[in-house]
């Protein structure tokens, strides 16, 4: 299967929620530590993990949730390079409350963390939030840098939107699942990706594909439908009917998606039991997804 | 009558609340099409529905006032609307703003601009915005909110008091209203760093929009207050859409204490996709087995520890919900 990170040293991945994201990013994570090279998992304020500061996992990876505020404080610090007026100055309910309530602050010093990483490991795999707030990450940095011109924040964002502009050394990573609400809101997020950055073209990967069981007599009769719209009924009698409606169905989706967007071999990560991300990590390894 | 009727002829209002990609706008559009079979006039408030779902709809575009749904042989009428944030943005200020000056000042302010799509909690309090807004119209039987989507079912519930926070903080106060001059210029130096890293023009920016907003305060809080009103009626109520998943126990239990620390009723659960409700077929292909029978083990898990809450089980669908005619069959789901 195609390689995912071929020369990026950053791998945004985004994605409706509920797809996976945590997991593929994770995943993608342990793959490419286990190749040897020194990595990054990073998530962004996850309510369900510790935040704060890097941590080991295993060789060659690490964990880092992002907290706004204590990125916040860490770029001011590294603004003001007087530590005692600076942390006057980030500690103070002022700012702390400008950085809340201005929009784009947030988005901006997370980002910018994730950036100044970069320089320190090989490979930084990034689970963003669900759609709407995973784009405005880069929405409000964008505005931000349009908006306010002329200080330093302003030198770093730009430098920043180049970084993640750039093929070579970022790769933008869409998860979906091969049904229509996931996909629908893939195709939007990628469309506003291409928007953002025209010479970085996002990447695909499904998640949690059902098994094709094309050899089924049941299977082959829906052959006949053009597509799911056509049958009647949406709504299921047995688990058999289930397992071969959904087969069929994630099937011609994947199908229609590749014909849409010119895949020639589509990513695809089978449905797994747990451990789920043990499984999906030793996955990608084996199709060599991670280069 | 089984409990979604009751719920549905009984409420006045009802929020579907639940993270994203559990069907949550479906069953609010099915509930709807419910509701008007058991004769209620009925509207369904959504904020992103599916492409093919909005078009059955008649929401193709977005339809900032209630459009009619064509439903056959049934006593009640249903109505469907989707809020456009900023435009429901520009509407709210003009609406709370003193003169239409202010109002300008507002809107033309680059903050204000961003500050539609980018404010966590805009989306949220605006929806909130349109359900008090149709809630005091009158017009309906009943409402039903459809929640924007997010990570924490409850992060919804945080907009309006986020928003009343702005007004609380008395540096802002200092600021436009200087009680005090030295506390003005203290406040006015520090912010003078601030702008030597953002670049000039932010910080100008921040302190014209504060002071614009700050003079729609008292309307800005009658507002508010009659949101929370209509949250803490008798007559509204919320309910959890999920699916199976271990933390769902843990998931719920937080969001129905959050709720009870603000007065707020819980309706209780619905559970979609089920695999378990489906009749059990023993000759499952074999790839496909065990998946199947390790998501029903996992379901009946969740469904165990939360069989007191849950008020409907709706069994998985083959194909996603794009028409009036499968909201109707996925309505039939509540009965049985």
């Amino acid at each position: 299967m195609p390689t995912i990170d071929a020369t990026s040293h950053l791998i945004f991945i985004s994605g409706k929620g509920g797809v996976g994201k945590t997991t593929v990013s994770q995943a993608l994570a342990e793959a490419s530590a286990r190749k040897g090279y020194k990595t990054l998992w990073m998530s962004i304020e996850d309510p369900m993990l510790p935040r704060g500061e890097r941590r080991p996992i295993t060789k060659n990876l690490w964990h880092l949730n992002v907290d706004a505020r204590h990125a916040f404080e860490e770029y001011i610090a590294l603004k003001i390079r007087i530590p005692f007026v600076a942390s006057l100055f980030s500690k103070n309910p002022l700012m702390q409350y400008m950085a809340r309530a201005a929009p784009g602050i947030h988005e901006l010093v997370i980002l910018g963390k994730i950036w100044a990483e970069r320089t320190e490991f090989d490979r930084v795999y990034i689970d963003l939030p669900s759609t709407g707030h995973g784009l405005t990450m880069f929405r409000a940095t964008f505005n931000f840098s349009k908006l306010f011109q002329g200080g330093p924040i302003h030198t770093d964002t730009e430098a920043m939107l180049k970084t993640f502009a750039d093929s070579h050394q970022t790769t933008h990573l869409i998860v979906s699942l091969p049904e229509e609400m996931p996909l629908t809101e893939a195709k939007e997020l990628s469309n506003h990706l291409k928007g953002f950055f025209p010479q970085n073209e996002p990447e695909f990967i499904m998640n949690r594909v059902f098994p094709k069981l094309d050899e089924e007599k049941d299977y082959q009769a829906l052959n006949s439908y053009k597509s799911p719209e056509e049958w009647e009924e949406p709504t299921l009698k047995s688990q058999r009917e289930y397992a071969i409606h959904r087969s069929w169905l994630e099937h011609y989706k994947i199908k229609e998606w590749s014909k849409e967007f010119g895949v020639r071999e589509m990513r695809i990560i089978p449905i797994m039991d747990s451990p789920v991300v043990d499984r999906v990590s030793t996955y990608i390894s084996e199709k060599e997804m991670v280069s | 009558m089984n409990k979604i009727d009751t719920l549905l002829m009984t409420n006045k209002v009802l929020i579907t609340c639940g993270t994203g990609g559990v069907g949550k706008t479906t069953l609010s559009c099915a509930l709807g099409v419910r509701a008007a079979e058991l004769g209620r006039k009925t509207i369904v408030i959504t904020i992103d529905p599916a492409k093919r779902l909005a078009t059955a709809l008649g929401l193709d575009s977005l339809t900032h006032d209630a459009t009619e749904i064509a439903l056959k042989d049934v006593p009640g009428k249903l109505f469907a609307l989707m809020p456009d944030t900023q435009r429901s943005f520009e509407e709210f200020f003009d609406a709370i703003s003193p003169t239409s000056q202010i109002s300008e000042k507002i809107k033309s302010n680059p903050i204000f601009q961003i500050l539609g799509q980018e404010f966590s909690g805009a989306h949220e309090y605006m929806a909130l915005q349109k359900l008090s807004k149709v809630y005091n119209s009158g017009e309906y039987d009943l409402i039903i909110l459809d929640t924007p989507p997010n990570r924490q079912a409850l992060a919804f519930f945080e907009a309006p008091r986020l928003l009343k926070k702005f007004f609380d903080e008395k540096w802002i106060r200092h600021l436009i209203v200087p009680s005090s001059r030295l506390a003005a210029g203290s406040i006015r130096k520090a912010l003078e760093m601030l702008e030597k890293l953002t670049g000039v023009g932010f910080i100008t920016h921040l302190i014209s929009f504060a002071a614009s907003v700050f003079e729609t305060e008292k309307k800005f809080t009658e507002r508010l207050e009659q949101v929370i009103h209509v949250l803490e009626s008798k007559e509204t109520g919320f309910i959890f859409v999920a699916t199976a998943k271990p933390e769902l126990a843990y998931e719920m239990n937080h969001f129905i204490s959050e709720l009870e620390r603000r007065g707020y009723r819980f309706n209780g659960l619905i559970f979609n996709r089920s695999l378990s409700k489906l009749a059990v077929s023993q000759d499952l292909p074999a790839s496909a087995a065990l998946i199947i029978q390790q998501w029903i083990k996992k379901e009946e898990l969740t469904l165990s520890r939360l069989s007191s809450e849950s008020i409907a089980i709706i069994p998985e669908c083959s194909r996603d919900i794009h028409s009036i005619g499968d909201l109707t069959h996925v309505a039939r789901l509540f009965v049985h």
